[in-house]
C-alpha cells in the first residue's frame, strides 16, 4: 500500500540534508513499528521516495514523500507515525495512492525568501524583463552556463513587517533552479549590492498548470 | 540563548550546531540548581559516537536538579564565524554561553585533543588556568582514560575524576548542591570534594623538581587529601544505570548505531595496552539485561544496527546466549548486528555468517607483531597457527579481504621482527591459494596497517624509550621494501603525531606551559592530519623551554619518580614491573581466567579473583 505524506521541516531542522531526511523517516517508521516494504537485492532498504530534494538551509511547509507499506495502515498507526517524527518535522496530511506517482507532474516550486535588504519593485521588473539571464550552474558534471530566465515563472514582493519577502516561483523537477542561484543573479543586477539573506521557505510544489501536485 | 542562525547559513554541516535531536533533553534553566556543560574536545560526529558521554548525559539528566548539555569543538569554519561575530561557545540544547554554567566537564579520550580543550575554554571566555578563575566562574573538570596521567593538564583543570563517572558524579553533584545553597567561597567546594574517592585536585598537590629541573615527585600540600588517589568503579554492572534512550543525531556520525556495552575491563593483559590495564577488573553484564536494553534502545531510537562494545568481544562468557537473544528479535525488526573485536575461530565465523547475511566485508586480525618472539614480549597470546587457521576459515567462508594490524617500535624489536610482518602477510596470501577454488573468492587482498608504538602510563612498558621519528621512518621503509605482492596493501601513519602523543602520554606538569604556547600558536585538532603542524609544536616546546625528547627517547629506570605515581588505577606498579621483566624474558603471562597474576585490581573487587578464592 502506497501513501503520500505532506510534511514540514522547520528552521531548526533546515540543515538536515536530503539523505539525512531519508534516515529520519526510516528511523521514525521503525520507532512507530510500521510494516515498511523493502526493496529487493543485497541491501534492502525501505521504499521511500521524495518528490523533490530540499536544499540544505531551506525550511518547508509542503514537502512530499511517497512510502510503500506491506499493507494498509490503520488510523492508529498513522497517528503513531506522526508522533514518532522528531522535533522540527511534522506530518501534515496523508493520502492513499493507488495510481502511479504524481511526482512526475512536478513543474514548479514556490519559495518565500526573507531578505533584510530592501528591494524595489522596479529592480524586479527590470530583472524579469531580460530575455536571457546567464548564470554558472554547478552540477556533478562540473560548471556550465545556463539561461535561468525560463526557469523563473514569477517574482513578487510581499510586504511583511520590516523585512522583504520575495515570493518566487521557480522551476522544479528536472532541471530545477535553486533559490540561492536566483539571489546571486539578483545581486549581479544590483549595483554592488549584497542581499542579506535571512531565511528561505518552500511553501508549495506545483504541476504545470499551477495546481498543487498532491 | 544566543542568536546563531546567521552563522549557520555560512558554515558546512550546520546540523553539528543546531541541537534539537530526538531524545536530547530540554529543561527550564531557572528550575535547576546545576548546569553542566559536557564537553567533548573534538567535532560533533566524533563526540556523539562516544558511549561514555551518552551514558553520563542521560544518567545525570535523570536528576531534577541538574541539566547536562552537550558541547563539541566547533569546526574551523564555525570557529571563524563565531570569533568574527563575537559568539561565545554555547551548549547545543539551550544555546546559552557555557561561561555561565556550574561545570565544564571535558572527557579525555586521546592526548591529541588537549589543544582543543584550551581552544574551547578560550572560545567560552573562561580563563585557561585554574588559578585565574574567580568566584562565580564554572568549575572545569575532566575524566576519561587520559585523566590517569593528569599532570600535562594540571594547571587548567580544577579537578579530575578517576574511574567510572556513574559512580563518582552523583556524589559530587550532591555536594555541589549543598555548597551552592551555602553560598560558601569557591575554594570550599574543592575542599569538600577533595575527600571523595576518585577526585584529584592538582592545586592541592605540589611537584618537586630536582636540580636539573626534572620531575622528582609530587606530594599533597595539605593534610586532608590522600597521598594516593584511588579510582572508582561500578561493582555490579547489571544494577548500574544504562540509558534506555539515546540522542539520535540528524546527521551521520562515526558510530551511528546502538552500542551495547557487554563488559568492562579486559582479561588479556597485552603489555602495550593502557585500556587493558586501567579499566580492570573485568565486570560483565548479564545477557538477559543486555537483550532487554537492546530491544528498548531500538524502539527508542529507530536505529537499524546494534554493535557490541567491549575491549574483546570473544571474551564475553555469555556471548552465545546473548547472540541467540539478539538474533531472535533483530531479524524480524530488520536490525543488523555488528561484532567488533572478535577472535577468529569456528564459533565467531559461524556467528558472522549469521549476522552478516549479505555482504562479506573485510575481516580484521591484530597480531600486533611480526614474530612469535615479539608477540610473546608484548603478551599478545596469538600464534601464527591461530592466524593461519583463522585466515583459512575466513577464505573458505568466502571472505576475500583481510586486514592485519601491527605496531612498529615495540621494545626489543629487531629487523627480523619488522621483516616478519611482511612474511606473515605473505603467508596469509599464500593460505588463500591453498583453499579450494570452489570455496574461495575470486581475488584476495591483505591490508597491512602499521602504527607506531607509544609507551603509555600504567602499562608494563611505561618505563620504555620510544623510537625516534627517524628510527620509525627507517623501519617503515624497511617494511615497505620487504613487501612485494600485489595482493598486499601497506598502510602506515606518519610518526610525528605518535611522537607528540608519546610526550603527553607520560608527561608532567611542565607540559602545561608547552600546551599554552602551542595554543597561542594556533594548534588545534591535532588528531586531524589537515590541522596538525609538527613544526608549530616544536616551536611551542622551544618557547616553553621544555625538551620533548626527555619524555620519549629515554629509557626510565624502575626507581625513577613517575608523574602519575600518585594515581591508583587498581593495577599496581609492582605488577607492571614484574610484567616488564617477563617481557624481556619473552615469557607469556596467562589471562585472568586461567590464573590470577595479582595485578592489584582485585583490591577493587574482581570477580575472576573471587572465583579463584
Amino acid at each position: 500500500m502506497k501513501y503520500i505524506y505532506t510534511f514540514s521541516k522547520n528552521q531548526r531542522v533546515q540543515y538536515v540534508s536530503h539523505l539525512d531526511t531519508l534516515r529520519v523517516f526510516e528511523r521514525a517508521m521503525r520507532r512507530a513499528k510500521l510494516p515498511a516494504s523493502y526493496s529487493q537485492g543485497f541491501h534492502p532498504h525501505p521504499l521511500i521516495t521524495f518528490a523533490q530534494p530540499l536544499g540544505v538551509g531551506i525550511s518547508s511547509k509542503s514537502e512530499l514523500v511517497e512510502i510503500v507499506f506491506e499493507r494498509p495502515l490503520c488510523a492508529e498507526e498513522q497517528k503513531r507515525f506522526s508522533s514518532s517524527m522528531p522535533g522540527g518535522f511534522g506530518l501534515l496530511k496523508y493520502c492513499e495512492n493507488e495510481k502511479k506517482s504524481p511526482f512526475a507532474a512536478l513543474e514548479w516550486a514556490v519559495y518565500e525568501i526573507c531578505i533584510a535588504t530592501p528591494i524595489s519593485k522596479k529592480l524586479l521588473d527590470d530583472f524579469m524583463k531580460q530575455e536571457e539571464i546567464l548564470m554558472l550552474k554547478r552540477s556533478k558534471k562540473g560548471e556550465k552556463q545556463v539561461n535561468i530566465r525560463p526557469m523563473i515563472q514569477s517574482l513578487e514582493l510581499v510586504p511583511w513587517e520590516n523585512a522583504t519577502v520575495l515570493k518566487a516561483v521557480l522551476k522544479a523537477g528536472q532541471p530545477s533552479l535553486k533559490p540561492e542561484l536566483l539571489l546571486q543573479a539578483l545581486e549581479q543586477n544590483m549595483a554592488g549590492g549584497e542581499l542579506a539573506l535571512q531565511s528561505i521557505c518552500r511553501t508549495a510544489l506545483l504541476d504545470g498548470k499551477g495546481h498543487p501536485v498532491v | 540563548m544566543i542568536e546563531i542562525e546567521p552563522l549557520l547559513h555560512k558554515v558546512q554541516k550546520a546540523a553539528r550546531y543546531t541541537g534539537g535531536e530526538l531524545n536530547s533533553v530540554m529543561k527550564e534553566a531557572a528550575q535547576v540548581t546545576t548546569r553542566f556543560a559536557f564537553c567533548f574536545p573534538d567535532v560533533y560526529e566524533i563526540g556523539m559516537s562516544h558511549l561514555g558521554m551518552k551514558i553520563l548525559y542521560h544518567l545525570l539528566n535523570e536528576r531534577e536538579d541538574t541539566w547536562v548539555e552537550r558541547v563539541f569543538a566547533p569546526w574551523e569554519d564555525m570557529e571563524t564565524e563565531m570569533r568574527q561575530a563575537d559568539v561565545p561557545l554555547f551548549a547545543l540544547e539551550s544555546r546559552d554561553p557555557i561561561s555561565a554554567f556550574d561545570f565544564i566537564g571535558f572527557t579525555l579520550q586521546y592526548e591529541m585533543s588537549y589543544s582543543n580543550i584550551l581552544n574551547m575554554l578560550e572560545l567560552a571566555d573562561i580563563p585557561l588556568r585554574s588559578a585565574e578563575r574567580k568566584e562565580g566562574m564554572p568549575f572545569v573538570c575532566a575524566g576519561g582514560p587520559c585523566a590517569f596521567n593528569p599532570e600535562p593538564l594540571a594547571d587548567f583543570i580544577d579537578f579530575f575524576l578517576l574511574g567510572e563517572g556513574e559512580e563518582i558524579w552523583p556524589e559530587v553533584l550532591d555536594i555541589f548542591a549543598q555548597w551552592k545553597a551555602s553560598k560558601a567561597p569557591r575554594q570550599a567546594f574543592l575542599e569538600q570534594i577533595a575527600g571523595v574517592q576518585g577526585i584529584y585536585i592538582p592545586a592541592f598537590y605540589d611537584v618537586q623538581w630536582d636540580e636539573q629541573g626534572n620531575f622528582a615527585g609530587l606530594t599533597p600540600n595539605r593534610s586532608d587529601v590522600p597521598d594516593l588517589v584511588q579510582k572508582r568503579i561500578i561493582r555490579d554492572l547489571d544494577r548500574v544505570y544504562f540509558p534506555d534512550k539515546l540522542v539520535v543525531p540528524y546527521m551521520e556520525i562515526v558510530h551511528d548505531r546502538v552500542m551495547l556495552e557487554v563488559f568492562r575491563g579486559c582479561i588479556r593483559g597485552c603489555r602495550f595496552c593502557q585500556a587493558g590495564m586501567i579499566y580492570r577488573p573485568v565486570r560483565e553484564k548479564d545477557s538477559a539485561t543486555l537483550c532487554n536494553y537492546a530491544e528498548k534502545l531500538i524502539a527508542a531510537t529507530g536505529y537499524d544496527e546494534i554493535s557490541l562494545a567491549s575491549l574483546s568481544t570473544s571474551d564475553y562468557t555469555q556471548l552465545p546466549t546473548l547472540m541467540e537473544g539478539l538474533l531472535s528479535f533483530s531479524e524480524k525488526e530488520r536490525v543488523s548486528l555488528s561484532l567488533p573485536s572478535l577472535r577468529i575461530d569456528n564459533f565467531s565465523l559461524d556467528l558472522m555468517e549469521k549476522v552478516q547475511k549479505v555482504r562479506k566485508s573485510g575481516l580484521t586480525f591484530a597480531p600486533e607483531a611480526g614474530t612469535q618472539r615479539l608477540r610473546d614480549v608484548i603478551n599478545k597470546g596469538i600464534t601464527e597457527e591461530d592466524l593461519m587457521r583463522g585466515a583459512r576459515l575466513a577464505f573458505e567462508g568466502g571472505w576475500s579481504h583481510i586486514k592485519l594490524y601491527f605496531m612498529i617500535g615495540l621494545p626489543t624489536e629487531t629487523e627480523e621482527d619488522i621483516l616478519g610482518i611482511a612474511d606473515l602477510a605473505q603467508k596469509v596470501v599464500d593460505t588463500f591459494y591453498t583453499v579450494d577454488k570452489s570455496k574461495r573468492a575470486k581475488f584476495v587482498n591483505v591490508t597491512v596497517s602499521v602504527s607506531s608504538f607509544v609507551p603509555k602510563a600504567f602499562t608494563p612498558f611505561q618505563w620504555e624509550a620510544q623510537d625516534t621519528i627517524k628510527r620509525l621512518k627507517e623501519k617503515q621503509k624497511l617494511l615497505k621494501e620487504a613487501i612485494h605482492s600485489r595482493h598486499i596493501t601497506y598502510n602506515y601513519h606518519e610518526s610525528y603525531v605518535s611522537h607528540l602523543e608519546g610526550v603527553f602520554a607520560r608527561g608532567d606538569r611542565k607540559l602545561c606551559r608547552v600546551l599554552e604556547e602551542a595554543h597561542k600558536l594556533g594548534c588545534k585538532y591535532d588528531g586531524w592530519d589537515e590541522f596538525f603542524v609538527y613544526g608549530r609544536w616544536m616551536e611551542a616546546f622551544e618557547k616553553a623551554g621544555v625538551d620533548p625528547m626527555w619524555y620519549t627517547a629515554r629509557k626510565r629506570s624502575f626507581e625513577e619518580a613517575l608523574p602519575w605515581a600518585h594515581i591508583d588505577c587498581g593495577v599496581v606498579a609492582a605488577f607492571l614491573r614484574r610484567e616488564c621483566e617477563r617481557a624481556y624474558a619473552e615469557k607469556v603471562t596467562p589471562n585472568c581466567r586461567e590464573v590470577c597474576s595479582g595485578c592489584g585490581a582485585q583490591r577493587l573487587d574482581c570477580i575472576e579473583w573471587r572465583k579463584k578464592q
